[in-house]
């Protein structure tokens, strides 16, 4: 957290108090959010990885989900990043009915559509 | 995105379905893109904090159904059938040298999909292929990269398939030793699931067998030609382990020793599967025999209805 202390000019006189004041321009901001399984219950991924890069695309911090699938980088500053999250679970869940409802997709009998299309999720800004 | 996206050109094709099949099948063990897909974002933080959420999800997962307490897939996502259906092994036939194993499919009604894993004893038995498979099942993935081990995968082009009592496929073993051995259903690397058209789950009994041991006799009872469903309801099915160059008479009798049926002019080859239709007839025992030039198979056939 940065302090700025600015003045008019005046003088106070002795046995007078100045009065600081804490501006909040250049204070960092916290980027949070969760990570779940798209699945119907919305079951959050606990300790997955989450890099913070910058616009230079470097990695400027890392953290994990915590057990509800919530993640925080603090005091970032102003500017352009991309959040890139990553896992070493195992894969699974994948059985021949998976392909079937693929094939069905492709093929045009029966489109699926939600849960296998991962939407961009539109970005809300908070204070 | 799309989690079917294997190899990530854009749209979901029937080239991403091989992939997931060979996936499930253990033929391959990574993707190209590796194994999860996350939606990653680029934000802008301008003066206010940012709340950003993720999905994150395996590739091929197209109902959601893998787990996050077991890293293997559960039933939150899926309907089941009602239907009990079975698979089990009938008792193989020795032939030219090689074991024919019936795999026994019962009570699948518009089946859609399947996926399981077949154990043997490596150390008694070499697997050779797949034959014989139930009409409209062909191709399905098989693959045999751990020894002892046979995966397999299939889904449905464009309906189910009804399988009221019938023989899924055959495998065909060399033996390596002559002693007897089991031959049993496992869900490692390939777990066992069976869904119909509509992608809802088969409950299914799975019964192990048995592969006897070779003795003199086996040996010596080579049986070129199998027939099956026998006993059946009427409709059976001839397949010829040999292609033979000359026609076949086929002749029934029934148990009074009266002719029945009879076709002179049946051409046997290697996997084509020959159907003969007795529904017609009253249920019970009859006879059939097979010629082919000088030599003459006679087997009993049962019709139960």
């Amino acid at each position: 957290m940065t302090f700025k202390f600015t003045s008019d000019g005046s003088q106070t006189a002795l046995g007078w108090a100045a009065t600081i004041e804490c501006m909040g321009g250049s204070v960092g901001h916290t980027i949070g959010g969760k990570v779940t399984y798209p699945n119907t219950s919305n079951t959050p991924l606990s300790n997955v990885s989450i890099n913070l890069k910058n616009s230079s695309g470097v990695v400027i911090g890392t953290t994990t989900t915590n057990a509800s699938g919530d993640y925080a980088f603090t005091e970032v500053a102003n500017g352009t990043y991309t959040l890139e999250v990553s896992t070493t679970k195992l894969w699974g869940g994948v059985t021949a009915t998976d392909a079937l409802l693929f094939k069905k997709h492709i093929a045009n009998i029966t489109l699926l559509s939600g849960i296998i299309w991962l939407v961009v999720i539109s970005m809300e800004m908070v204070r | 995105m799309a989690c079917g996206d294997i190899n990530g050109n854009g749209s979901l094709t029937a080239s991403d379905i091989l992939m997931i099949k060979k996936r499930i099948g253990s033929i391959i063990t990574t993707f190209p893109l590796g194994d999860w897909l996350f939606n990653n974002q680029n934000i802008i933080v301008n003066n206010e904090n940012v709340t950003q959420n993720f999905n994150g999800i395996v590739y091929g997962d197209a109902n959601a159904s893998y787990s996050l307490t077991d890293n293997n897939y559960f039933d939150m996502e899926r309907n089941k059938t009602t239907t009990t259906t079975s698979l089990s092994f009938d008792r193989g036939t020795f032939s030219e040298g090689k074991w024919i194993i019936p795999v026994r499919a019962t009570a699948f009604s518009n089946l859609g999909s399947f996926q399981f894993t077949i154990q043997y004893d490596p150390s008694k038995l070499s697997f050779e292929n797949i034959i014989h498979w139930f009409n409209g099942i062909e191709p399905a993935i098989v693959g045999n990269t751990e020894a002892g081990k046979i995966t397999f995968v299939w889904t449905a082009d464009n309906k189910g398939i009804n399988i009221d009592e019938g023989i899924l496929c055959n495998i065909v073993f060399k033996p390596i030793s002559s002693e007897a051995s089991k031959i049993s259903w496992t869900n490692n690397p390939t777990g066992c699931e069976f869904s119909d058209f509509d992608a809802n789950i088969f409950d299914v009994a799975l019964k192990d067998g048995v592969i006897d041991e070779l003795t003199e006799t086996t040996v010596n009872s080579v049986e070129n030609i199998s027939i099956y469903p026998n006993p059946g309801n009427g409709i059976f099915r001839l397949y010829s382990f040999n292609s033979l160059d000359t026609k076949s008479c086929i002749t029934i009798y029934n148990s009074l020793g009266k002719l029945v049926y009879n076709d002179n002019q049946v051409l046997l080859s290697q996997n084509c599967v020959n159907k003969i239709d007795l529904s017609m007839l009253c249920p019970g025992v009859y006879v059939i025999e097979i010629q082919t030039g000088n030599e003459k198979i006679i087997k009993k056939l049962i019709i139960n209805k």
